[in-house]
């Protein structure tokens, strides 16, 4: 029997820690309030940019996700989905081309993913992760993570656009409240648009959605 | 950056500094004290775009133009240890990401290793697999770019002449880091009989855990906390009372090979305690009332039984497999999906095919449920001619056919002046779930083939293959790319030259074949490739321009899709 004991310590070694305290989880917990906030009580901002495309069976599910995190974090996650990369190129029946010469750019500088749904939050290289795009599983914990951190500038946007003249003007102050030491800042402007219904595949079938509404699309930056 | 190359530097230094000082004194005492071998793998890749077959939009088509990985490894042994050194480089490679683009180079692996008596150590990146690998491998599959070696220590005991423990722990590599979880094991393996004996026995057990890191932990809760609070209840249904995913998994398993006379017989059965992992074919609704279809958590534990029986006598093989897995994706993260982050390794249960049309569609393994079986049998009926066949069949755990093999084969050799290898292979592929695609009919082919190797004399040869596949069809229009013939030409001036033309040909287009834009209809693209090979001794190199469908790589049922290629491969292997 003396051989078995060696083994058997190694067992124990192994089962002796068994017990364990879990985190807790709670499922959703939907925000009600999503009224927007002064810029002087304005907190960091977390983006999220979802690089997407109408050929991208899976990616559905990733919007889907980015709706619930919308719902879930309001005014601080802003949402952009970047059209761009190999299923990106439209339908020969879609009524719109979404990809932008800038998306394409964006997917260049961001990096390829290594599948889709894939997004890249606050453009960070998180700890832990190899790439800049994450998988969709990754988006919540990051952006509860970003969440926190204070901001570094309070960006103030104020958009009007005329109607007849179809011109937008946008007003954007700048509340700088850290010193930065970054030598070369720039300041990027999206425009998304919303409530675009056209194709998208879906894994219910073969063929494209037709009426399936696209949300937050950067058409211009 | 710079400590992660100061004892593996040193290591080589110290090695390097004895060959050097034993080579200033005495040649033989180099040989007799200290040995340095290794090898070398250098792949070069030029990007050649053609967006007709889909080889473009990606960096190295775009700008890059050129790819290259390398990896050489360095051994030496001496006063008792072994130790090694490999060096790794990526250069705008496409290997780790197929669209992506990766650079980065230094140290891929270091490791030493001492005998003391009984007792082994090894400390450093450790390959190694625990029964067939179903709750552990640590391993390297270039072609994938999978390198899940294990950055940590071992111990080995033998305990007896047959009986032998191991323990170890550490972190798995991830390019040149390693993932925050923490892994570790133990393994006993024996053997019982000797070798007059009729009947043997190889039993085995093992153990893995896993902890989970804070960080995946958080990002965890923090993805479940967007599910709708029922889904959470169905998960842990004891969620008010402190019920949530676990930070440690522990898996095992039992394994045993029996050999009587012609006889062997490994059964390996393993389980898994219950933990979070993904399931790629789930579906819930989101809170936002969207019903989603694809990767959804689920908290489950999981098994796997593997069994192989085989028999061999005068002339005769019959292998007989079988698989049953429940929920056994076990990752060092479960957000990792695809290749990566796999603590361990499923035996595939569909034969290797190596003819190009006939590897076309090659069957995953899939780890949250797969029943599945496989007969192989060969038979010699003389010297001149053999004959074998396979079957095997896949299905998941509600019995939905995910695959399903016949292949035949017969070998005949006439004299030492050719040889004819000829057959046919019929699969029946799931697409759906296989390559994503939604509603997709299966995939059934039929696909003849010959290859014929004629002699002119020892050293000159010339091979000949040839292979058509001929594709289902759906609604009126072929599955996928629809049908192909292939050819093939290979000409050998042994010892040193290898020459090869072949062509693979989308002779009846299918759904997913583009479509001309001039004509409107679907292109029929050629695909040619021509090789040159020259060996001398152990240094070999290879020149290729390739025009490559997109497709699927597989390496024992690990398998990614793989986009299109264009362009010009070379390559040097050596050892030494």
């Amino acid at each position: 029997m003396k051989k078995y004991i060696l083994p058997l310590v190694f067992a124990a070694f192994f089962f002796s820690s068994c017990e364990e305290i879990p985190p807790t989880v709670t499922g959703s917990m939907v925000m009600d309030d999503d009224e927007p906030n002064p810029v002087e009580d304005q907190k960091r901002q977390v983006l999220i940019e979802e690089f997407t495309g109408v050929r991208c069976v899976n990616c559905p599910a990733g919007s889907a996700k980015i709706e619930d995190l919308l719902g879930s974090h309001g005014e601080q996650l802003v949402a952009v989905s970047i059209h761009a990369g190999e299923f990106s190129p439209p339908y020969p029946a879609s009524q719109y081309d979404f990809r932008t010469d800038d998306g394409d750019q964006l997917l260049s500088y961001l990096g390829e993913p290594f599948g889709y749904p894939t997004a890249v939050v606050n453009r960070k290289l998180f700890s832990g992760q190899f790439d800049l795009q994450l998988g969709s599983d990754d988006w919540a914990g990051f952006i509860a993570t970003e969440k926190e951190i204070a901001p570094k500038v309070r960006i103030d946007i104020v958009p009007n656009f005329d109607a007849v003249t179809r011109n937008l003007t946008v007003d954007v102050a700048l509340y700088v409240d850290e010193a930065i030491s970054e030598p070369d800042v720039h300041l990027s402007l999206m425009l998304t648009e919303s409530g675009i219904q056209d194709l998208q595949l879906t894994p219910a079938s073969s063929t494209p959605q037709s009426d399936y509404t696209h949300k937050h699309v950067l058409r211009e930056t | 950056m710079i400590p992660r190359f100061w004892l593996p530097l040193l290591l080589l230094t110290l090695g390097l500094q004895t060959v050097t000082a034993q080579d200033a004194e005495n040649e033989q005492t180099t040989t007799n004290q200290g040995r340095l071998s290794g090898n070398l793998q250098l792949n070069g890749n030029f990007f050649m775009r053609d967006s007709s077959i889909g080889a473009a939009n990606t960096p190295q088509y775009d700008r890059q133009l050129f790819g290259a990985e390398s990896w050489l490894n360095l051994n030496y042994q001496n006063w008792g240890f072994d130790m090694g050194i490999r060096f790794d480089m990526f250069n705008n490679s496409n290997l780790l990401n197929p669209n992506g683009s990766y650079t980065d180079i230094g140290v891929g692996r270091w490791y030493v290793s001492r005998k003391i008596n009984k007792l082994g150590i090894t400390a450093g990146y450790i390959y190694d697999i625990i029964g067939s690998g179903i709750i552990f491998r640590a391993y390297e599959e270039r072609p994938l770019a999978i390198d899940q070696a294990l950055y940590g220590i071992r111990a080995t005991y033998d305990l007896t002449d047959n009986w032998t423990v191991k323990a170890f722990t550490g972190r798995q590599k991830q390019q040149f880091d390693t993932y925050a979880s923490v892994l570790r094991g133990a393994a006993i393996d024996g053997f019982v009989g000797s070798d007059s004996s009729k009947v043997t026995l190889a039993p085995g057990f093992g153990v893995v855990a896993r902890t989970l890191d804070d960080g995946s932990m958080n990002n965890l809760v923090a993805d479940l906390n967007t599910y709708r609070k029922v889904d959470i209840l169905q998960m842990f249904p004891d969620t008010l009372n402190g019920e949530g995913p676990n930070y440690n998994t522990y898996a095992f398993s039992f394994y045993n090979t029996l050999t009587a006379g012609p006889f062997a017989w490994y059964i390996e059965t393993a389980m898994k305690t219950k933990e979070v992992i993904a399931d790629p074919f789930g579906e819930r609704v989101t809170v936002s009332g969207d019903t989603i279809s694809g990767k959804r958590y689920i908290n489950k534990s999981g098994s796997v039984i593997y069994t192989s029986l085989s028999f061999a006598k005068q002339g005769l093989g019959i292998t007989v497999e079988g698989k049953r897995t429940e929920n056994f994706d076990f990752r060092t993260r479960p957000q990792e999906e695809g290749v990566r982050g796999l603590i361990h390794y499923i035996p595939p249960m569909t034969r290797v095919n190596t003819y190009r049309l006939l590897a076309r569609y090659a069957a995953a393994t899939q780890f949250i449920g797969e029943q599945a079986f496989q007969v192989d049998a060969s038979y010699a009926v003389n010297k001149k001619l053999s004959l074998s066949a396979n079957f095997s069949n896949i299905t998941n755990l509600d019995g939905d056919q995910l695959y399903r093999e016949i292949f035949t084969e017969i070998y005949y050799k006439y004299k030492r002046k050719w040889t004819l290898t000829t057959g046919v292979q019929l699969q029946d592929y799931n697409l759906e779930v296989y390559f994503g695609k939604p509603e997709a009919a299966p995939a059934k082919t039929v696909t003849p083939y010959v290859d014929f190797l004629y002699k002119f004399n020892p050293k000159t040869s010339i091979r000949l293959e040839s292979q058509y596949m001929s594709m289902s069809k759906s609604h009126g229009v072929r599955s996928d790319y629809g049908n192909w013939v292939f050819g093939l030409a290979e000409f050998t001036l042994a010892p040193h030259w290898a020459i090869t033309v072949s062509d693979m040909y989308n002779i009846n287009p299918g759904k997913e074949s583009p479509i001309d834009v001039e004509t409107g209809e679907k292109e029929k693209i050629h695909f040619p490739r021509f090789d040159v090979y020259y060996t001398h001794k152990a240094n070999r190199f290879s020149l290729s321009y390739v025009k490559q469908v997109q497709g699927v790589v597989c390496s024992g049922g690990i398998c990614r899709l793989e986009p299109a290629f264009s362009g010009v491969k070379m390559s040097v292997n050596s050892t030494f």
